[in-house]
């Protein structure tokens, strides 16, 4: 919440859809980073994420209207957000998607040993690669922090499923940190995990 | 390695502020929804209807600022010019360059010049924001009225819209309708 503003995040919805100017302004500023955080890693490059995020505010905007109140303001943004994002991936599909990631981590250069650097890299690399339903999953609760009852209701399926994406999705993480971690070792072949859920 | 670390290394990944151009492109699109209809059939019926209440009260106002044609113009005067040839390459910069030309520092037509359509169809535009420029000329190949109006929600942008020369109180046909960014000297589609 802003210090200039002490309305609730439903509250600036709401007056937004009266006529308020400044409300829905409010509730982007109060929201960005973490939308924004979302956004990059669950498009394809920044540029996407830029234009699908851009998309997904002037929708929330104009949707606004359409709130209903049966999830927390958070949880449907994001879900726009993220539903944007993955409309934006799979329109590009066939786009490399890696080649942003080094300049993600530019700026940590100082305080990073290589070798953590090296590893960060991978992981941001292998998390770009990972399925979309995996990918969003693993965004919201193990990069952003959202338990997975608010991911799921972000992505709108069960709890289980966000589970079973997680853990697939981890899985195939950790191969590929190990691959960089003990590079001699054999890669081997990962298993598609049979969990519940899908 | 187990999952567990595979989650704290994700929990320690960086999260990158989002960049200056990405929060001002947004904040612009935002700002835009707010005061201006899109340039659809959609919102042609509505200029068409502003053009139509505000052309009795911009006539006034309008002609009122052109007035004194030997006088220098005032910030709150819109400054109006005839014939400029406006290149869509090189827009941007004619529309730097237009608060900065020596033939800016006084219009070579005013409002009192122009048809009486020309000036209801300024009067709508100024219904989103304050008519800063406007100029009976040519936008590429075709005749074209450009009008450049303040920008209510951010003073960092102005709207542009490129309009036929029979833009008038019943009727606006749009070439393009964009937002300027003042400091970047860029334009942007809406």
């Amino acid at each position: 919440m802003s210090a200039t503003d002490a309305r609730t995040d439903a509250e600036l919805l709401a007056a937004h859809v009266q006529g308020d100017p400044h409300a829905f302004g409010e509730l982007f500023t109060r929201h960005k980073d973490r939308l924004w955080a979302v956004a990059l890693r669950t498009a394809s490059s920044p540029d996407d994420a830029a234009d699908a995020l851009q998309d997904a505010m002037v929708s929330a905007f104009r949707r606004a209207g359409s709130f209903r109140g049966e999830a927390a303001v958070t949880t449907w943004l994001h879900r726009i957000v993220v539903n944007a994002c993955l409309d934006q991936h799979r329109r590009r599909k066939n786009r490399p998607t890696t080649t942003w990631i080094e300049t993600l981590h530019e700026q940590q250069t100082h305080r990073d040993d290589v070798a953590n650097r090296e590893l960060q890299i991978e992981l941001e690399r292998a998390l770009a690669e990972l399925p979309e339903d995996q990918r969003a999953a693993i965004v919201l609760v193990d990069v952003q922090g959202y338990s997975v009852e608010e991911a799921a209701a972000v992505l709108e399926c069960p709890a289980g499923t966000i589970k079973s994406r997680c853990s697939r999705g981890r899985a195939k993480l950790a191969v590929r940190l190990e691959s960089v971690r003990n590079p001699d070792a054999s890669p081997g072949v990962l298993p598609e995990r049979k969990a519940g859920g899908k | 390695m187990q999952e567990s670390e595979v989650s704290a290394r994700l929990r320690a990944l960086p999260s990158p502020a989002m960049p200056d151009d990405v929060l001002t492109g947004i904040e612009a699109r935002l700002a835009l929804e707010q005061v201006v209809v899109p340039l659809t059939p959609r919102h042609r019926n509505r200029l068409t209807w502003l053009l139509a209440a505000a052309s009795v009260l911009g006539f006034l106002v309008l002609v009122g600022s052109a007035a004194s044609p030997g006088t220098q113009p005032v910030a709150a005067s819109p400054i109006v010019r005839a014939g400029a040839v406006f290149e869509p390459a090189l827009f941007a910069d004619q529309l730097r360059a237009r608060t900065t030309a020596k033939a800016m520092t006084r219009p070579t037509n005013t409002f009192a010049d122009s048809s009486s359509d020309i000036t209801a169809c300024a009067s709508a535009v100024q219904a989103y924001g304050r008519v800063l420029f406007l100029d009976v000329g040519s936008y590429g190949p075709d005749a074209a009225v450009v009008l450049v109006t303040a920008y209510p929600a951010n003073p960092d942008y102005e709207e542009v819209w490129v309009v036929t020369p029979d833009c008038g109180a019943t009727e606006a046909s749009v070439y393009r309708h964009m937002i300027y960014d003042v400091d970047g000297s860029t334009l942007k589609s809406v």
